[in-house]
């Protein structure tokens, strides 16, 4: 009879849980989380917004009326904190032929930028060594561009000279962004 | 009421009580027939990857992304239903990149039971938002009625805005899922 008894009870106690058990699993909500991770690294991207730049003295027939032009650039950038530097340069391409030459410095541009250092004053354009155009310094918190990016311009000068012959010029600038 | 009790849960006592009997009664041939009459409710459980790393595009400034597999089971009663929700329950940064401000999105993919997030979704630190809902009388596995696969699984493919302002580091948001089930 203790046996049986036994039976008995283990019998009853499974029939007083198992309902409790089903009970519960249907009120529970089961979880799971996960953890998305991303690294920020230092980055840049620049736009050349003026495909071609046209220089032009206006049309003038005296002498005197430099050609000028601006082209227009769009950067994003972003520097590493407390060490990185970045800038923005250029580098021409000589014109062909009997025309400007950048090598005797007839070519010298200014520029502004929205954020960084702009380049001061008057700089020769180069054919053979990148010329800063905006420089950033390394800061706390790391240098970095407007989110929808900041605007830059490059004005562009070639001094009128009597030796130039006549026709059209073309000097490809390429602009470069770097950071660290 | 008690007896009804008895007969619905009884599966394994009843195997017990028939082994003693034999025991006992060997000269005898006794069968014993027990109803099995299981109460099935509503449930589900769910898994996802520990980590996930996004990871940034082929040019500069594009977003960072990356997808992980949802894997669940749910089965629902007659009249019940079932939702996943996903919130996300710490933040990247305080400024950016960060889910409050707006930062990351997600779409779904395909769900293999139950009907996924529509377009993309912009996530939340505050709300649960449902990434699954699965409709009255479904479950996972077993075809039929069922779906055939098991566990059912589901892409969710995660989008990060990659803003210049962002200072350099390393950042981690933990996203809480959750199944719930009637």
């Amino acid at each position: 009879m203790t046996h049986n008894g036994n039976k008995t009870n283990r019998t009853l106690w499974m029939a007083a849980v198992l309902p409790l058990l089903a009970s519960s699993a249907f009120g529970q909500a089961a979880t799971g989380t996960s953890s998305l991770s991303v690294v920020v690294a230092a980055e840049a991207g620049i736009a050349v917004n003026t495909a071609t730049t046209t220089l032009s003295n206006g049309g003038s027939t005296i002498f005197g009326a430099n050609y000028t032009g601006t082209t227009s650039l769009t950067f994003k950038l972003r520097s590493t904190k407390t060490t990185g530097t970045a800038s923005i340069t250029v580098q021409n391409t000589e014109f062909a032929n009997n025309g400007p030459k950048i090598a005797s410095t007839e070519l010298t541009f200014t520029c502004t930028a929205a954020s960084g250092t702009a380049c001061a004053g008057a700089q020769n354009a180069s054919t053979s060594a990148a010329v800063t155009v905006v420089s950033f310094t390394a800061s706390v918190a790391g240098s970095h561009s407007a989110n929808a990016g900041d605007a830059a311009t490059v004005a562009w000068t070639i001094i009128d000279k009597p030796s130039y012959e006549t026709g059209t010029f073309t000097s490809t600038a390429t602009f470069t962004i770097a950071t660290t | 009421m008690l007896k009804k009790k008895w007969t619905s849960t009884a599966v394994v006592a009843g195997t017990i009580l028939a082994g003693w009997t034999a025991t006992n009664a060997p000269a005898a041939t006794q069968t014993q027939t027990n109803t099995a009459q299981p109460t099935i409710s509503a449930a589900g459980d769910l898994s996802v990857p520990g980590t996930k790393t996004l990871i940034i595009g082929g040019t500069a400034f594009s977003a960072y992304t990356g997808s992980i597999t949802l894997s669940y089971h749910a089965r629902t009663s007659a009249a019940g239903s079932s939702t996943i929700t996903m919130r996300a329950t710490s933040d990247f940064t305080a400024t950016n990149p960060s889910v409050a401000a707006g930062d990351l999105t997600y779409t779904c993919g395909a769900a293999g039971l139950g009907t996924p997030c529509a377009s993309t979704v912009t996530a939340s630190t505050i709300t649960a938002q449902t990434v699954v809902s699965i409709a009255a009388a479904a479950c996972t596995g077993g075809g039929g009625s069922c779906s055939s696969a098991s566990p059912n699984t589901m892409i969710i493919n995660y989008s990060l805005a990659n803003l210049p302002s962002a200072q350099t580091g390393t950042y981690t948001s933990n996203i809480l899922f959750t199944i719930s089930a009637s």
